[in-house]
């Protein structure tokens, strides 16, 4: 049970950027490698708002999605949008590029010590045996409902209706009027907002430092690919597959391996499922 | 007054041009035929119309008004509704949602809904399946349905009866072409060549980029080399 | 002075070879690989391992280095290769971060982040300090020059057409009958075994390595020097990796100038400046300095014009 509590903590943490990930890709069929400098870029600013400004990790929270959602939709604006008909290739290169010099514009204003947020010291709540720390419960609770709340947005709402057309098929979108650009910007907004909530997230369980970006991009994508990369609830059950894998290997492998997981998962999938576990088979132009 | 007018259009793809050098004329409530062979370049003269391809001489104006400068967003809401020869359908949305994402932007979209089930009534009981589950007849139905919830003033339609049976052929030329007389200039690139001469006023015929032959439907349909023109041998 | 100059030519000849395998991989072949670090730091520590804990020669170390490099190679291309192009990018990442969280991990064997110490070198006892470093300069430009002279004769082969047409559509050599998989994973294989035996040169040149030795900025350096240089030119990687490591290394001269930097902001800045590069060589320069030759078999080249201009324009980035 205690395995099951803490890999749903895990997975709530990346569940957010995996969607934002999947919504990316299912847009612009590129596969963006600096999700995890977003999420970091997340972290950091709700690092700011918390440590330096002193203000309540809420009030951090909510700078971070601000910050994903504009370094995000800056970043589409002034390095992908250009580069629009390009192979794939080409973008998800120059994607890692992206993630480093984010990340080290972080190292260069903040360094590379480690931190970590100011939170009141709180009891964990013990349900039986079971120990459920409140910091895990508060991530659980608003991760999930951030997903439910995209997923709402996509399935329920004229611009999430507008934001599948268009990932469905650009070209048609377009002749039948939709203004595309904005609706991509729009959901590279949502996408940003994600990465930074998951920054918010994984600070509030990890340590902060500009490497973070790396360590989690890999479970991040290995989420996204095991959902399909085609439904962004998919990425969301990809998340909580990596979550427990991460669990099982921390309780009976070695912590240290943890970080190996997403990697391991993303082979297994590759050797079993390549279509993933929901999706049909990728295809991009 | 003609509602749309190409002049000297040259058009095509990247360097290349298809479409050397093409007039063409549409007045409100006429139905015009491309024909051609494959290859001709009946879709990318569409494609152009419609903002898709690149035009790089020669003016096409709608109303009265320069489309070049606009985008395919922008010629749709002005009134030009193009039907893609295929993927013109959102195979990951419902039917309903490919209409109401059909009408963005329009504050009457659920009238407008109704007004397009009414012409097309068939439509209504298949509002909740994926586009992408539909047969090739209904996917056809549901194209022009998403195309007509922008109130058009001309359609440009792109081989809408490809792989449907003889009889169902017939039966969407007509309910196509009825469109028109409600006032909507229709210009229809057509592989059934007399199916669509029999219901068409006028028609041109395109081969290797250039209008070979023009005029009156009848008069083309009863020219004795009308097979020859149309497979292109006489350009 | 001149120890340093020689030192540096020592490292850019060992990026030129990484530079020249992953010009195979991604220039010719279109096979993303962002795990240029992995194999590298696989050959180095095989390298080390084998020849410190067992007492076998440099050259049995460099053998090592190679099988391991070839087999790693395999395993990480052929579990992806039949996929978009995206699943190798992210298996050879997830591949470059396992190997370094081993490499970390495993103290009882790499003695983790405390480095491993190497004391075996294929350099004659009878040479002096200088001398020695003269005399590795020349090993590691010898590897350069066997492997640039291999992959150029590969490129202008048949079989490096091949290649090419792979990478421009998988279609047209598929349709030949040719198994587009097969020469994937071979063409992904000889780039991982030479990355791994530039690691293994590196490792007995450094005599100390350490996990940090082989990460995310060495894979970005060996990018930056290919797409820079020209990607599907062997001239163009080599140059490239020259004139990356002459910035890169160069830019340290510049630190006195900003003295309100620290060490820590100064590198972040270096990094900056070569991601920023990077990107804009991508959409400014996709060709990079050296364009690909194009010398298209005659049949592909008289079918369609159009494809040709495709594969002039595609050429520095194609996948
Ligand atoms: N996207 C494109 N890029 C480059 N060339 C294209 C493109 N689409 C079509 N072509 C070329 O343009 C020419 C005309 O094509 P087009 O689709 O307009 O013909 P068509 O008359 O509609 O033929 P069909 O009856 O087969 O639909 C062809 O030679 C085709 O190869
Ligand atoms: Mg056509």
């Amino acid at each position: 049970m205690q395995v099951v509590v803490n890999a749903l903590a895990s997975a709530a943490i990346i569940a957010p950027a995996a969607v934002g990930f999947t919504l990316t890709f299912m847009l612009f069929r590129y596969a963006n490698f600096a999700v995890g400098a977003f999420v970091m870029l997340g972290a950091f600013a709700a690092w700011t708002v918390n440590v330096t400004a002193g203000l309540p990790l809420w009030a951090g929270g909510i700078a971070a999605l601000a910050i994903g959602a504009m370094t995000v939709a800056l970043s589409d604006r002034l390095v992908f949008r250009p580069l629009q008909g390009r192979t794939g290739a080409t973008l998800l290169l120059v994607s890692v590029a992206l993630s480093f010099v984010l990340e080290n514009v972080i190292r260069f204003f903040y360094g590379s010590q480690i931190k970590g947020f100011d939170l009141p010291l709180t009891g964990p709540l013990m349900i039986g045996d079971l120990r459920i720390t409140r910091e895990a419960l508060a991530v659980v609770t608003i991760s999930g409902i951030a997903i439910l709340s995209t997923a709402a947005l996509l399935t329920l709402t004229p611009i999430g209706r507008a934001l599948r057309a268009v990932a469905d098929n650009t070209s048609l979108a377009d002749v039948r009027g939709l203004p595309v650009g904005s609706i991509q910007t729009v959901g590279m907004i949502i996408a940003g907002a994600l990465f930074g909530l998951s920054g918010t997230l994984v600070g509030i369980d990890l340590a902060i430092d500009p490497g973070l970006s790396w360590a989690v991009t890999i479970p991040i994508i290995a989420a996204a690919i095991f959902g399909g990369l085609g439904s962004p609830l998919g990425a969301a059950l990809g998340a909580l597959a990596i979550g427990f894998a991460e669990e099982l290997t921390v309780m009976f492998l070695a912590p240290a391996y943890k970080g190996a997981v997403g990697f391991m998962v993303i082979v297994v999938v590759l050797l079993l499922r390549p279509q993933g576990l929901l999706g049909v088979a990728v295809d991009r132009k | 007054m003609s509602l749309l007018s190409l002049k000297s259009v040259r058009a095509g793809y990247g360097s290349a041009d298809i479409i050397q050098g093409v007039d063409l004329n549409v007045v409100p409530a006429e139905t015009v035929a491309l024909l051609g062979p494959n290859g001709a370049g009946k879709s990318t003269l569409l494609k152009a119309i419609a903002g898709v391809a690149r035009v790089s001489s020669g003016s096409v104006t709608f109303d009265g008004q320069s489309l070049t400068a606009l985008s395919p967003a922008e010629r749709a809401a002005a009134g030009v509704a193009f039907l893609p020869q295929d993927r013109n359908v959102f195979r990951t949305l419902s039917v309903a949602e490919n209409l109401a994402v059909s009408a963005w932007g329009c504050a009457d979209a659920a009238a407008r809904i109704e007004e397009v089930l009414r012409l097309l009534p068939n439509l209504s009981a298949l509002m909740r399946k994926p586009a992408g589950r539909l047969s090739g007849g209904q996917r056809q139905m549901v194209a022009l349905a998403m195309a007509l919830m922008a109130r058009p003033r001309i359609l440009l339609v792109d081989e809408p009866t490809a792989g449907l049976s003889p009889r169902l052929v017939g039966e969407t030329l007509d309910l196509l072409l009825g469109l028109a007389q409600a006032g909507l200039g229709i210009l229809i690139v057509e592989q059934n060549a007399r199916a669509a001469l029999t219901r068409v006023q006028r028609a041109l015929i395109l081969v290797d980029g250039k209008v070979v032959r023009s005029g009156a439907a009848s008069d083309l349909a009863a020219e004795p080399d009308f097979g020859r023109l149309f497979f292109g041998e006489a350009a | 002075m001149e120890s340093y100059l020689i030192a540096i030519l020592t490292i850019a000849g060992i990026y030129a070879v990484l530079a020249l395998a992953l010009n195979l991989q991604f220039g010719m072949t279109g096979l993303i690989n962002f795990g240029v670090v992995g194999f590298y730091g696989l050959g180095a520590y095989t390298s080390a391992l084998v020849t410190e804990l067992l007492g076998l020669p440099f050259a049995a170390g460099l053998a090592a280095a190679i099988a391991v490099g070839a087999v790693a190679g395999a395993a990480a291309s052929g579990l992806s290769l039949r996929l978009s192009g995206d699943f190798l990018a992210i298996v050879t990442l997830g591949f470059a971060e396992t190997v370094r969280l081993v490499l970390n991990n495993e103290d009882w064997l790499t003695r983790g982040p405390r480095g491993f110490i190497i004391s075996t070198r294929p350099v004659p006892d009878t040479l002096g300090r200088d001398g020695a470093s003269l005399f590795y300069l020349g090993l590691v430009l010898v590897l350069a020059l066997v492997a640039f002279l291999v992959l150029e004769r590969l490129r202008r082969s048949p079989y490096g057409r091949t290649l090419r047409a792979i990478r421009e559509d998988d279609l047209v050599p598929a349709t030949l009958g040719k198994n587009v998989f097969a020469y994937r994973l071979q063409a992904f294989v000889i780039g991982s075994v030479l990355m791994a035996a530039a690691g293994s040169i590196y490792a007995h040149y450094v005599q100390t390595i350490t996990p940090d030795n082989f990460t995310t900025p060495i894979a970005i350096l060996i990018w930056m020097s290919l797409v820079v240089g020209g990607a599907g030119n062997n001239v163009g990687a080599v140059v490239g990796a020259l004139a990356v490591t002459a910035i890169y290394e160069g830019s340290r001269f510049l630190m006195p100038f900003i003295p309100w930097l620290n060490a820590e902001q100064m590198s972040a800045l270096r990094f900056i400046i070569i991601g920023i590069a990077l990107i804009a060589v991508i959409r400014f320069r996709p060709e990079g300095l050296l364009p690909e030759p194009v010398n298209l078999p005659p049949s592909r080249t008289a079918q369609s014009s159009t494809s040709q201009q495709q594969y002039q324009v595609t050429g520095g980035t194609a996948s």
